[in-house]
């Protein structure tokens, strides 16, 4: 059996390097920079006193476009060309055994990427290892010619690129892509325009400069398009991720992807990034440079492995230490950040205990006394009584406020879960979860002797309310005009829910909910008659049970529509038959 | 005292959040059964969907199936009811996460399951999806009901279409759901060819490869390779906490840790998981759970131990207050337990697959050593 080589249909491999790897032609002047900045990081690596410089060159003669990148990096030999420009997938950043992580490219394909933009791609380059020109042609339909060159060149290489009619390049778009690629590499890149020079793309990252000043949050505003005010210094613990982190100055909803800019050794890699900080973390945005951190293939995503892990989680500390920081020094910045953020800030809470411990005071909680932090409602109450549904705290809250009570209501997304923690840790208080049957049971029972007088009064009315499953108990609570609190439990909701969607669905889905469960009777709600109102004692002292039916009927209807509990049709009917029995009573 | 009514676009950011949130807990399944009764008072049907659908994310992931079995119909009802396109696709999206557990309830009948998925096939290829993703969930349905020539007709039938199409799981879950079917047809080969690939993170998702690695140790025990079982051990551990029900995730495990007599991390874990077995939830993780549990006790029985200190729910029958157990009454619990499951399943399947499978189960574990 004989072995062969694949055959490389070259135009079938642009196709899927533009239709499938690259986001846009225009990566190619990112590619080209790549690659001078990898060369030049190779004759560093030989020489370390040596100073880099990429020179872009763009001649626009109107029918003909050229572009020439120019680096005096360590140039390449005869039989480099061969091996590294003419095989695809060969790279001679992949075979170095010293210095790999210090390049950016890795896969030998950058160059290909040229192809997009052009025809043909001319290559001269002088190597500083043999002292030889060398100049290689490669063209679209995939054929190449390499020869050495009598020219007396400097080391380094040159790109040339005679740009394709159909593609759209002119001055402002080299600007634009030089400002995203070349703004932060540590070679000085100069812009030549029609001979003429135009501008240096060298700029320190705003973080590496003495002081943090204005610049930071004009950067922001320019990457983000966003007004900032907070921001910080992200770093991990190893000192290879550094960045800014900008507070969203808008509610921010758990869930939110942010994408962050992110740029590996100086090299912008991509602006979509959201892999880079914790999901909680959805109230910050920023820009990253890494200098370990790896991209995949098209070298516009990051390519996660466990370092890409590790980094997640150390500058998910950063954020964590620098908000205790805040605590500790600014906390008029951590009360003003929790009033934005304080749902993103709860999440990240509930994952973090330490964080937990120390960042619960300042949490904001509506009480019966009106919106509390936990260090306000500890300063009132050892009991910190809460509930955890928010009709349910509305029902409670005129009972409450009537008998001095402090309830927290902790309907709100992550509060419950919060204070359940709480409870596990901080001893010093007593947390304590309740709901409205936990509230109706320590409510005053009424005296043995009148109960005993009403008892019968009180089977009556309960007849009329068999039909909803609901539980009748009498007991004396403030304020007096408030004639009854109603519970159903969640379950008791469920449940009602549930048979509501078996009775109106085909037999195929009904006899499934069948086959699943069983309902029990059994009562599903209570309603607390409140003994201190005039109207319950008057229908409980009264011999004529002629209006019972109506009142506690119209009574049970009336909390389950305060407690925003959804009606049955039977329940709306209710209020139709015994408004009638009222005008007919009354006229 | 700030208002606590919510608007409609707070109450659709919440049930949004609910719907989409990773880590999913009670309190959400609560404050998402709270949206549904908002959007009803808002009187705003469309909203009552999406908090319908919101809460049927929670209940699935929190192991109570049934619950979310339940709600379904109603959001069908109303794609049905109003032609919602946007919802819709939500719908049949969690139609999967139904077909897939309903099977795993032995008193829903074949002929029911059958005409759900007639139901199912007819929606998806009516939306434009392939046959392909109906192929892809009869895999896992033909080994949940032990008809496993069916299960590979069914793999055959979905390797032939090699176009996606839409309503499809992501790739990384179509490769991890396949792992299930080729570690129960035993092709070890091709199961770690499969694998590799989440385990190099070519394909991944928000739960792959989390969720593979388990099934990575259970094949990797099956073909003995020990080291690797070991470190997909340590994997499956980092990467599941065990805060809720994961017990078709802790099957594996407890497996692992019986034949390597690491008895304490087995108790600890089935101290974790054993409420939820004995909650709720898709019956056929419940008999894996308490089928692997009845092989720790037998090890632990083998050597030579005649009691266990173990933290069982309260409200157990066999629970007492000290905590400590003879093995030999937990191993009647478990195994009542197993069969209990086996012959129900035997008796809705018409053959006798789980009862087979409590035998081979116990002859392949109990033979094997590290």
């Amino acid at each position: 059996m004989s072995t062969s080589l694949f055959q490389v249909d070259l135009s079938g491999v642009l196709k899927v390097l533009s239709d499938s790897l690259y986001s846009s032609y225009q990566v190619f002047i990112r590619e080209l920079l790549q690659n001078s900045v990898d060369a030049i990081q190779a004759r560093k690596n030989l020489n370390h006193e040596f100073t880099g410089k990429i020179t872009v060159s763009y001649f626009d003669k109107g029918d003909e476009k050229t572009l020439i990148v120019e680096d005096n990096g360590v140039g390449l030999t005869l039989d480099e060309v061969d091996e590294f420009l003419s095989k695809i997938g060969s790279s001679s950043k992949r075979n170095q055994k010293v210095n790999r992580d210090s390049f950016i490219g890795q896969f030998g394909i950058g160059l290909l990427s040229c192809f997009m933009v052009s025809e043909e791609v001319v290559v001269i380059s002088h190597s500083g290892k043999t002292n030889e020109s060398v100049k290689w042609v490669g063209n679209i339909n995939g054929t190449y010619q390499k020869s050495r060159i009598e020219d007396d060149l400097a080391i380094g290489t040159s790109v040339f690129l005679k740009i394709k009619e159909d593609v759209h390049f002119d001055y402002d778009l080299i600007v634009e892509l030089l400002h995203k690629y070349a703004d932060y590499l540590d070679t000085d890149v100069q812009f030549i325009y029609n001979g003429i020079e135009k501008e240096s793309f060298n700029k320190l990252f705003p973080w590496e400069k003495a002081t943090l000043d204005d610049s930071v949050l004009r950067l922001g505003r320019e990457k983000f398009n966003e007004d900032f005010s907070m921001y910080f210094m992200l770093k991990d613990s190893s000192g290879q991720n550094q960045g800014i982190a900008y507070i969203i100055p808008r509610k921010t909803h758990y869930g939110t992807v942010n994408a962050h800019q992110v740029y590996i050794k100086r090299m912008f890699i991509s602006d979509k990034s959201n892999e880079i900080l914790p999901e909680w973390a959805f109230f910050i945005k920023a820009i990253i440079n890494s200098s370990n951190l790896s991209p995949t293939a098209s070298r516009e995503e990051l390519y996660k492995n466990g370092v890409l892990d590790k980094t997640k989680i150390d500058l998910g500390n950063c954020i964590k230490e620098y908000m205790m920081d805040l605590g500790a020094n600014s906390p008029e910045s951590l009360v003003k950040l929790i009033k934005i953020h304080g749902e993103a800030l709860k999440s990240l809470s509930l994952e973090d205990e330490s964080f937990l411990k120390f960042i619960a005071q300042w949490f904001v909680f509506p009480t019966t006394e009106g919106n509390l932090t936990l260090n306000e409602i500890r300063k009132k109450t050892k009991s910190i009584l809460y509930i955890s549904d928010l009709d349910e705290f509305r029902q409670v809250l005129p009972v409450a406020k009537a008998n001095n009570q402090l309830i927290v209501n902790a309907g709100y997304i992550y509060d419950t879960e919060i204070l359940n923690k709480l409870k596990e840790i901080d001893k010093k208080y007593n947390y304590q979860l309740i709901d409205i049957e936990y509230y109706g049971n320590i409510l005053s029972d009424l005296p043995i002797e009148i109960y005993d007088a009403i008892q019968s009064r009180v089977v009556d009315l309960q007849f009329h309310l068999e039909d909803f499953l609901c539980e009748l108990e009498i007991k004396s609570f403030e304020p007096e005009k408030l004639p009854a609190i109603f519970y159903m439990s969640q379950d008791s909701m469920l449940e009602r829910d549930l048979t509501n969607i078996k009775e109106e669905s085909d037999d195929l889905w009904s006899g499934v909910t069948d086959s699943l469960f069983s309902f029990n009777k059994q009562y599903l709600s209570k309603l607390f008659l409140n003994y201190n109102n005039p109207l319950v004692v008057k229908i409980l002292t009264s011999k004529n049970k002629d209006l019972d039916k109506v009142f506690v009927q119209m009574v049970y209807v009336n909390a389950l529509m305060m407690g925003h509990y959804p009606l049955k049709n039977t329940e709306l009917e209710l209020i139709n038959s015994n408004l009638l029995v009222l005008l007919e009573k009354a006229l | 005292m700030e208002n606590t009514e919510l608007t409609y676009d707070e109450l659709d950011d919440l049930i949004y959040s609910l719907r989409y949130i990773r880590d999913v807990s009670e309190s959400n399944e609560k404050e998402a059964l709270k949206c549904i009764q908002r959007a009803i008072n808002m009187k705003e049907p469309e909203l009552e969907a999406k908090a319908r659908l919101s809460y049927i994310n929670q209940v699935i992931h929190l192991n109570k199936h049934e619950l979310g079995i339940a709600m379904f119909p109603s959001v069908l009802k109303y794609c049905d009811e109003t032609q919602d396109y946007y919802i819709y696709y939500s719908t049949l999206w969690t139609y999967k996460w139904i077909i897939e557990h309903i099977k795993g309830f032995s008193k829903i009948s074949l002929q029911k399951i059958e005409e759900l998925y007639n139901d199912m096939e007819k929606r998806f290829i009516d939306y434009g999806a392939t046959k392909k993703v109906i192929h892809y969930f009869k895999v896992n349905y033909y080994i949940a009901i032990g008809e496993i020539d069916k299960a590979k007709l069914a793999y055959k039938n979905y390797k032939l279409f090699s176009k996606e199409s839409t309503l499809e799981d992501c790739k990384a879950c179509q490769r991890d759901s396949i792992l299930n079917y080729l570690n129960v047809t035993e092709n070890y080969k091709e199961f770690f060819k499969v694998a590799q690939v989440l385990i190099d993170k070519i394909e991944t998702c928000a739960e792959v490869p989390a969720i593979s690695y388990p099934k990575i140790l259970l094949a990797s025990i099956n073909s003995k390779k020990w080291e690797q079982a070991a470190e997909f051990e340590l994997l499956t551990k980092k990467a599941i906490k065990f805060k809720h029900a994961n017990l078709e995730e802790a099957y594996p495990l407890v497996i692992y840790y019986a034949i390597t007599n690491d008895f304490l991390k087995a108790r600890n874990l089935v101290e974790k998981q054993i409420s939820f077995a004995l909650l709720n939830g898709n019956e056929i993780d419940r008999f894996k759970f308490f089928l692997s549990f009845g092989l720790l006790l037998t090890k632990i029985k083998q050597n030579g131990k005649t009691k266990l200190k173990l933290k069982l729910p309260e409200n157990l029958n066999i629970s007492n207050s000290s905590n400590e157990y003879l093995i030999e009454d937990l191993l009647n619990f478990a195994d009542s337990k197993v069969k209990e499951y086996a012959s129900a399943f035997d008796k809705r399947n018409a053959n006798n697959y789980y009862t087979q499978e409590i035998e081979t189960f116990y002859n392949k574990y109990l033979t094997l050593k590290v």
